[in-house]
Formats: C-alpha cells, sequence, structure tokens
C-alpha cells in the first residue's frame, strides 16, 4: 500500500481578515507514510503551531486540503469528524497544562472512551486503564490520584497514555518535551520511540530542539515563516542542509563540548523573525539572509531537489554548493 | 580572598505540606573574571540560589535559616534591607530568565535603563542620556536614539533579553547573576545572546554566575560549573574536567541524556525516575534513588562535598572512577 | 523573576476526605472560626423556629417595651421586649429564617442563573453572548436600588418579588464573573485535548468548564450573601421589603427607629444581628477563597505554626 497516511496539499492558514492577514502556515505540502515519524522544526512563530491546530481540527483552514486516511480533515464534520479524531491524536507541550486538573487520572484517561462509545466497553475501562498506565511506565495505583501530585516527565507520560486510548494511527506530538527536564526528556523521547516501534504508530514529531528531532525522526520538515524551506530524510538534512536558514539553525545549536569553543564555524544570524502579517518579497528568509542577492527579493524560491543529498528538498535561489562560502 | 562566598546556605519555603529545604547547605565561591555556571533542572535550587543572593527570597513563606553569603569581605545577611538594595544593582545585578515579565510595560526602555543610573543617584560622564544610548549600541541594538525611545512590547524577545543584559551591566557591576537568560529564546536568538555574554564578560572583569540547565550553553561560556541537585551542589569541576571525566553519578547521568546534534545514536540513556519530591527527600544521599552505582552507605549518610583531584569536588561515596 | 516558591510546590497536599483537610485548614483561622460558630448559632435559630420549639411570643401588655438583661424575667425576654410586649429574642429568631432565607433563595438563583448565562456567554460568545452581556450592561446600567424600588412598587412588595427583583439585580455580577472565568479556561489546553477527543460544547461545559469555574462563582456568592442581607434590610426598612407580620431583621430595625431614645434595644439588637452576620459571612468568603487557591496556602499554614 503506497498511499500516504497523512497528504497535505496547498494548505493555509491566515489569521484576520482584509489587506494584510497574518499569513501563520502559507500553501504547505506534504506527506506522512504510515509508521514514519516526521519532524517539524522552527523557531517559535514560524506557525509550526497553527500547522498542528488546523490538522487537528482546532481551526479552520483558510485553504488547501489535508488528508488523513482517505477522509478531508478540512472538511470534515459531525460523525464524519469523530470517527477521524481516533484515528488522530495529539500530545501536548505543556504536561501541566493539558490535564484538568479537578479530575482523577482513571476519569481522565476514559474521558475518550466516554466520548466514543463503542471503543472500549465500559466494564472494561479500569482493565484498559491499567494496561495503558503501565504501557507507559506508570502503575495501576496512580489511577487513583489527581494530576498534581506527578512530576513533569510523569505527566507527560500520562498525556501519552491518554492519546493512545483510542489507538490512533497518527499522533501528532507538539513539543512534547520541551518543557521538561533534560535527564526526563531522554525517557519520554525513548518512550515516544518504544510505543511507535510496537504500535507501527506514524508520528508528526513537532519540535524546535533539532537535537531532539534528529533523535526520533525519519524524515524532517524546516519551517520559517510559514513555509516549508527545506525538508528531507534525516540523514541528509543533518549532514548536508542546503538552506542557509537550516544551516544558521544547526549551527546555533550550541553543542555540549567545551573543547569545541571557539573553533566551531558559528553562523549568528542578524536580527529577528519579520513579522508574518507582513513577510519580506521574494524569499521570506532573504532579510535575515548573508548570501541573498536581487533574486531573491524578486522571485519566491521553490522546493527544488538537490544533488548534494538525496532526497532533500530545498527553497533557496542559491543553495548550490558553488555559492555556499 | 574570592570576590562573592557563599557559604553552607540554607533556605526553606513554607508549604502547605511542610517545610520544604530548597537549599540544604550550599557552598561555592566565585573569583572575578570567572564564570561560574550553576548547572541543575528544575527544583534544584539554582534560582533560589540567585534570591538568596539579591535578597528575593520572598519571606513568608521563605527564610534564609542559617550559612552566610560574603561579598567583597562584607557578610551580605548582616546588613540592613537598604544596604542590601543599595548594592543590588550596583554592584550585583541580576539577569531575568522572563525580560518581558522584568520589564515595565508602561515606560520606553531608555527610561528604565536611566532609572538605574538614578535610583544609585550616579551621574555617568556625558549625562544619563548618553550613557543609556552607548549601553544601546554597545548591545547591539541598532538605531538607539528612536528605540530608547520604545516600550518593551515594540521588541522581540531577543532584543528584550538584550534590554535587561544592559541595565544589568549600566553600573559597571562586580557579580552579574544570569537566571536562566537564554531559556526563553529561539535558538538562533540564543546564539546572539550567548555572544552578547561571552563579549561582555571578555571586556569587564566582573565575577558572572550563570544559571541554567543547558549543558551546551555551559559548555560555550563556563570556565567552572557547579551541578546541583535537590537543594545541594553535588559536584564542582573546571568546565572541561566535568565534560571529559565527571564524578558524580548525577553528572554522568546528566551528560549522558543530553541528545546530541553531532551524533546520531538511536536510543538515549536517560536518568530513571524523576527529581524527588522535596517534602520527603529520600534518606541520605537525595540522588540515590536513581543512581545506578547506589549501596547501603548512600542511604545512611549524606556524602559532603569533598575533593576529588585539584580544584574539583564531588558530593558521593561511591564516585565515578577518573576515565 | 521565576516565581521560586512553586518550584517547589508539593506533589500533594490534601489527603484523606476533603472534609477533614477543609476543617483542617478552617482550624488555622481564629477569625473564620468564629463566623462559623455566629453562623452557627444562626443556623440553630433557624431550626428552632421552624420547629416551633418557641413557646410565647403572644402579645403581652405587661412586658411592653422591658429592657433586656433583666434575667429575673423567662430566657425569651432576656434581650427585653417590643411595644406590644413581644419577647424580642424570639422575633430575632422568627426573623432569622425570614432573612437568612431570603438571602440564600436569591443568592441561589442568581447563582445559578448567572453562572449558566455567564459560562454560555463566554464559551459560544456570537450573538447570544452578546445579547446576554448588552442585558447585563442595562442591569447595570440603573442604580440598583433604583431598579429594585421601582421593581417592587410595580409588582407590590411581597416576598417572592421581593426575591425575584434581588435575584435579578444581583445576577450581572455573577454573569461577569462567570464569563471572565470562563474564556479563560476555555483557552486551557485540556479543554483542547477533549475537543481533540471528539468532545462536543455540552460534554466541555459540563465536564471541564462549570467544575472549573465553580470555586470562584461560590466564593462571590458567599460574598454575595451579606449583600444581599443588606440589601434586604434597606428594603424593609423602606416599607418595600417584608410587610408585617411577618418580620425580618431590616423590618425590625424600621421598626425600632421610632424608639431609639425610648427603648434602643428595639433597633439594635436585630442591627448587631445583621451586622454581625454579614461579617461571618465575609470572613468565611475570605477563607474560602484562600482555601480553594492553592498560592495561598501558605497563608492558613505558617498561621498555624
Amino acid at each position: 500500500m503506497n498511499q500516504p497516511l497523512l497528504k497535505v496539499e496547498n494548505l493555509s492558514r491566515h489569521f484576520g481578515s482584509g489587506a494584510t492577514p497574518v499569513r501563520a502556515v502559507d500553501d504547505v505540502s506534504f506527506e506522512i507514510a504510515r509508521g514514519e515519524t516526521l519532524g517539524l522544526v522552527g523557531e517559535s512563530g514560524c506557525g509550526k503551531t497553527s500547522l498542528v491546530r488546523t490538522l487537528l481540527k482546532l481551526g479552520p483552514a483558510t485553504s488547501g486540503s489535508a488528508v488523513l486516511d482517505g477522509v478531508e480533515i478540512t472538511k470534515a464534520s459531525g460523525r464524519e469528524l469523530h470517527e477521524l479524531r481516533r484515528k488522530m491524536q495529539v500530545v501536548f507541550q505543556d504536561p501541566y497544562q493539558s490535564l484538568n486538573p479537578r479530575m482523577r487520572i482513571d476519569r481522565l484517561i476514559s474521558e475518550p472512551w466516554a466520548l466514543h462509545p463503542g471503543a472500549v466497553p465500559k466494564a472494561r475501562w479500569r482493565e484498559e486503564t491499567v494496561k495503558l498506565l503501565e504501557s507507559v511506565g506508570l502503575r495501576a495505583e496512580h489511577a487513583d490520584r489527581y494530576p498534581s501530585e506527578f512530576s513533569g516527565g510523569q505527566r507527560q507520560r500520562l498525556g501519552i497514555a491518554r492519546a493512545l486510548t483510542l489507538n490512533p494511527t497518527l499522533l501528532v506530538c507538539d513539543e512534547p518535551v520541551s518543557a521538561l527536564d533534560v535527564s526526563v526528556q531522554a525517557q519520554v523521547v525513548n518512550l515516544l520511540a518504544r510505543l511507535r516501534r510496537e504500535r507501527n504508530l506514524a508520528m508528526l514529531f513537532v519540535a524546535h530542539d533539532l537535537a531532539v528531532v534528529r533523535h526520533v525522526s525519519d524524515r524532517v520538515m524546516v519551517m520559517y515563516l510559514g513555509k516549508i524551506i527545506e525538508t528531507g530524510p534525516k540523514q541528509s538534512i543533518f549532514s548536508a542542509p542546503a538552506h542557509p536558514y537550516t544551516q544558521a539553525l544547526m549551527s546555533a545549536v550550541p553543542t555540549p563540548d567545551p573543547r569545541l569553543r571557539g573553533h566551531r564555524k558559528r553562523i549568528v544570524l542578524e536580527g529577528d523573525l519579520p513579522s508574518p502579517a507582513n513577510p519580506p518579497s521574494g524569499c521570506r528568509f532573504r532579510t535575515r539572509c548573508w548570501k541573498a542577492t536581487s533574486i531573491c527579493a524578486d522571485q519566491e524560491p521553490g522546493l527544488t531537489a538537490r544533488t548534494t543529498a538525496p532526497g532533500l528538498l530545498t527553497a533557496c535561489h542559491h543553495a548550490d554548493p558553488e555559492t555556499t562560502r | 580572598m574570592a570576590l562573592l562566598e557563599v557559604e553552607d546556605l540554607q533556605v526553606s519555603f513554607d508549604t502547605a505540606s511542610g517545610r520544604i529545604f530548597a537549599l540544604n547547605g550550599v557552598s561555592f565561591s566565585l573569583e572575578r573574571g570567572e564564570v561560574l555556571a550553576l548547572l541543575g533542572e528544575s527544583g534544584s535550587g539554582k534560582s533560589v540560589t540567585a534570591s538568596a543572593i539579591m535578597d528575593l527570597v520572598p519571606n513568608p513563606p521563605g527564610a534564609i535559616d542559617r550559612g552566610s553569603i560574603r561579598f567583597d569581605g562584607a557578610e551580605l545577611l548582616q546588613l540592613s534591607r537598604k544596604e542590601r538594595r543599595d548594592l543590588c544593582g550596583s554592584r550585583i545585578a541580576l539577569i531575568f530568565q522572563d525580560a518581558l515579565a522584568a520589564l515595565n510595560p508602561v515606560y520606553p526602555v531608555g527610561w528604565q535603563i536611566a532609572e538605574m543610573y538614578r535610583i544609585h543617584g550616579r551621574n555617568p560622564e556625558g549625562g544619563v542620556e548618553k550613557a543609556v544610548i552607548d549601553l544601546l549600541t554597545a548591545i547591539g541594538i541598532p538605531d538607539p536614539e528612536r528605540r530608547a525611545r520604545q516600550y518593551p512590547h515594540e521588541f522581540s524577545g531577543g532584543m528584550r533579553q538584550r534590554i535587561m543584559i544592559a541595565m544589568a551591566v549600566a553600573l559597571e557591576p562586580d557579580v552579574i547573576i544570569a537566571d536562566e537568560p537564554t531559556t526563553a529564546l529561539d535558538v538562533t536568538i540564543q546564539a546572539q545572546v550567548v555572544d552578547l555574554l561571552a563579549t561582555i564578560r571578555k571586556r569587564s572583569d566582573a565575577g558572572m554566575i550563570f544559571i541554567t540547565h543547558d549543558l551546551g550553553v555551559v559548555a560555550e561560556l563556563a570556565d567552572r560549573v557547579a551541578v546541583m541537585y535537590a537543594g545541594r551542589i553535588v559536584e564542582t569541576a573546571n568546565v572541561f574536567e566535568l565534560f571529559e571525566d565527571a564524578r558524580h553519578p548525577y553528572s554522568v547521568g546528566l551528560l549522558a541524556s543530553q541528545p546530541r546534534l553531532d551524533t546520531d545514536d538511536d536510543e538515549l540513556v536517560p536518568i530513571p525516575g524523576s527529581a524527588p519530591n522535596p517534602v520527603a527527600l529520600p534518606s541520605g544521599c537525595a540522588f540515590r534513588t536513581r543512581c545506578p552505582r547506589a549501596e547501603g552507605l548512600c542511604a545512611e549518610v549524606i556524602p559532603p562535598l569533598e575533593t576529588v583531584g585539584p580544584g574539583r569536588q564531588a558530593a558521593c561515596h561511591f564516585p565515578v572512577s577518573p576515565a | 523573576m521565576t516565581d521560586t516558591s512553586a518550584e517547589f510546590l508539593p506533589a500533594r497536599e490534601r489527603r484523606g476526605p476533603r472534609i477533614f483537610w477543609l476543617l483542617r485548614a478552617l482550624a488555622g483561622d481564629p477569625m473564620a472560626v468564629a463566623a462559623a460558630i455566629w453562623l452557627l448559632i444562626v443556623v440553630l435559630a433557624i431550626f428552632t423556629d421552624s420547629l416551633s420549639l418557641l413557646g410565647d411570643n403572644r402579645i403581652s401588655l405587661k412586658a411592653r417595651n422591658l429592657p433586656p438583661f433583666d434575667f429575673g424575667q423567662s430566657w425569651t425576654l432576656w434581650l427585653g421586649a417590643d411595644a406590644l410586649g413581644r419577647p424580642l429574642l424570639v422575633r430575632l429568631i422568627q426573623a432569622a429564617s425570614t432573612t437568612i432565607g431570603i438571602a440564600v433563595v436569591t443568592v441561589l438563583s442568581s447563582l445559578i442563573g448567572g453562572t449558566l448565562l455567564g459560562v454560555i456567554a463566554g464559551y459560544f460568545g456570537g450573538i447570544v453572548g452578546n445579547l446576554i452581556m448588552r442585558i447585563c450592561d442595562i442591569i447595570l446600567g440603573f442604580p440598583t436600588l433604583l431598579v429594585a424600588l421601582f421593581g417592587l412598587y410595580l409588582f407590590g412588595p411581597s416576598v417572592s418579588n421581593l426575591v425575584i427583583v434581588l435575584a435579578i439585580t444581583r445576577m450581572p455580577a455573577y454573569i461577569r464573573v462567570a464569563r471572565a472565568e470562563t474564556l479563560e479556561v476555555r483557552e486551557r489546553l485540556f479543554v483542547d485535548a477533549a475537543r481533540v477527543f471528539g468532545g462536543g460544547p455540552a460534554w466541555i461545559l459540563r465536564t471541564h468548564i462549570l467544575p472549573s469555574v465553580a470555586p470562584t462563582m461560590l466564593t462571590l456568592a458567599s460574598v454575595n450573601l451579606a449583600m444581599v442581607m443588606l440589601f434586604e434590610s434597606g428594603l424593609s426598612y423602606l416599607g418595600l421589603g417584608i410587610q408585617p407580620p411577618s418580620v425580618s431583621w431590616g423590618l425590625m430595625v424600621a421598626q425600632g427607629q421610632g424608639y431609639l431614645s425610648s427603648a434602643w434595644w428595639l433597633g439594635f439588637f436585630p442591627g448587631l444581628a445583621v451586622m454581625l452576620t454579614t461579617m461571618s459571612f465575609n470572613l468565611l468568603a475570605n477563607w474560602f477563597r484562600i482555601v480553594n487557591d492553592p498560592s495561598q496556602h501558605w497563608r492558613l499554614v505558617s498561621r498555624r505554626r
């Protein structure tokens, strides 16, 4: 079966109306195959959260389409949407906010079953809850506690358990580990990797931490100001990034090795992200790009294949090796 | 004599479920021109240490139970409120994590930087206005004359953090405490701020305490590192030694669990379990419940911070042997 | 500054049944204890009245304007008697059930109505929400007393009309608070989570929004109990509230006014009852607010230390 699980085409999400809407997501296309993990990287304000919310139907799409397993997400409503929810679940960023503090864990875990009668018969809720808790590394007695009794890492495990209640085929992880401490973050990353193997889950893994994305993803997609500016298999994108923004992003990540201090080639970008309500003409990165020429202001570069690394698609006029430094 | 010496500091907080000890006898010293990183995860007490030095521990519910903080020979804990206030800002400065919350939204940023001079009755050469513009230029704010008249919300997160840094260094303090100054920022902006801090440390001989949980930033900026866990310092070492052969099992675990951009292992090696509940810390060594090397002794005796090599200490009964 | 104390919030602060925990927290606040004791007395008074345990309430010419603290008399006369010789203590107890009854029914109706309307206005917004808020604005645009006077003048003074008028004039406060809270809770991540699981508006309102809004609303209601009592007293005093032979504390103050120079106790004791009761409600409301706000818990704790 070669049909992708999720196929997103020309999806846009604009906020506000009038002449200058904020183009949070602008004409984005990508696919996720069954069982595949796609990492989505970008800094705050790049539109990754809006993209996630649009896919999860927490906000309407302005235009374009997103098809999950044959069902058009952007147009689904009523019964169809309710069924669609079972196939697509989410792990939110903030484990302190995403669990209702007034509800006990057993109620939190079984909430999705209450909303989808027929998923799991009520008599088996307790049994299934315990199974889920154990599968994310918690214990049966945790079912009778409240969220406030758990640490951040444990809450994120609960968030993951909840996301798995309806046996989804696609798990959207919206910065699932960025609120966690390093020592615990590794636990959750490993847990997600294990669950993914065991359940053949497809994942859209959104994060700003490139190192984490490198550890979990098969393919990676880089977003800047509402656009996908580079995408490709993990090996290609991390070993031979062609887009200047991707290069800058990677060189900005501090390496935990003091010996490299001052010896590493670092690209420190000038300035800040332009306003998405009024993005630069042509290439949106040109205002901060050291390679920008007049063509960048006139023509918007499309995603085109690179010869330097297999499967790499880059949206840049100057991405070819001869022009790199 | 060290510039700043903290000795046996204990800070506790009252909570509904009992008294918790945020700091349990923390000792360290800071020399002039040195960057000391306080590295730890949430709840380790690194931010409380900064609060205690800056006299910002909310009382109640918090209290400094014992210990001493000596700055330039003077015991800070015996000074009056007024004397502490005069020192803070002028000779000991703090860079907050959340610049947006720390800046007053109703005043222009130039005014707020100028306030530093006014509060402490300083009269810089050439006037306050010139000093503010010079500062803004120095921290890399383009078009400083215009920008000085703008309000905090008109600046991006990175710019605001620069302005916080400008306020901190305005009076050329002897000690700069940076409390997670880059945590809220995106990587590309974080890189800019780290560069700026590196420039500042090169230019002045102030001592800097850099509070962070980010091993990468520590590697970029610190000279010496104090690793904190559950209100104690568990290891201090030169930054190179720490990354090459850490002695405390917690430091070792922290280094191993950090995902890296330059390697491609599929499995990370996490530290099992989670940080202990501060209300009920384990007996003996607080890390023993998560420690692969723990033995019977660890549950009985709290390991003291002992010298394990030239200029380095670790608080462990069974430290990892040198690599 | 990062919130250093939040970094150390204990995982668990409420062990055991909630009632034990509440009692323990109550012990930490002596003023609240005093308030609770007074309210307990008032509740007992209401019970004795409704069970007709009180003896004599007949007119007795012998006891006309009998001064208080004459302990030689029967206990009912310890607080003196009114112009018709009716024992004041018994009248106070009877008035308690009317006064408190009206206050409780009024507050409950505005609490339930206001919370529902406010939550709906906050969650859905749009035309319905706007309509609800504009009606609120209109009610708030008039001085409450004026609206009440007008309403009672039009429909005639009776207990049920009094309750309706008071409930409607108090409702906008509940609607506004409920709406503001809902707007805040609606944006919380756990509501998004419920939506992703397929929860519809009814489900989200019932399981997530109402329980989150409830503590604030209850706090507001406890403050309002005192206000409504004062209001009812005022209206009765003006002759538009409780009509004789029914009796409320406010009415008793009004009736006692004429005797202020000759028999001060007629106005003083009902006035004192109003003051103590409103104060108790306010003190308990304040305590309730602290109990429901985890970031304020230390106030209760450190006081006990």
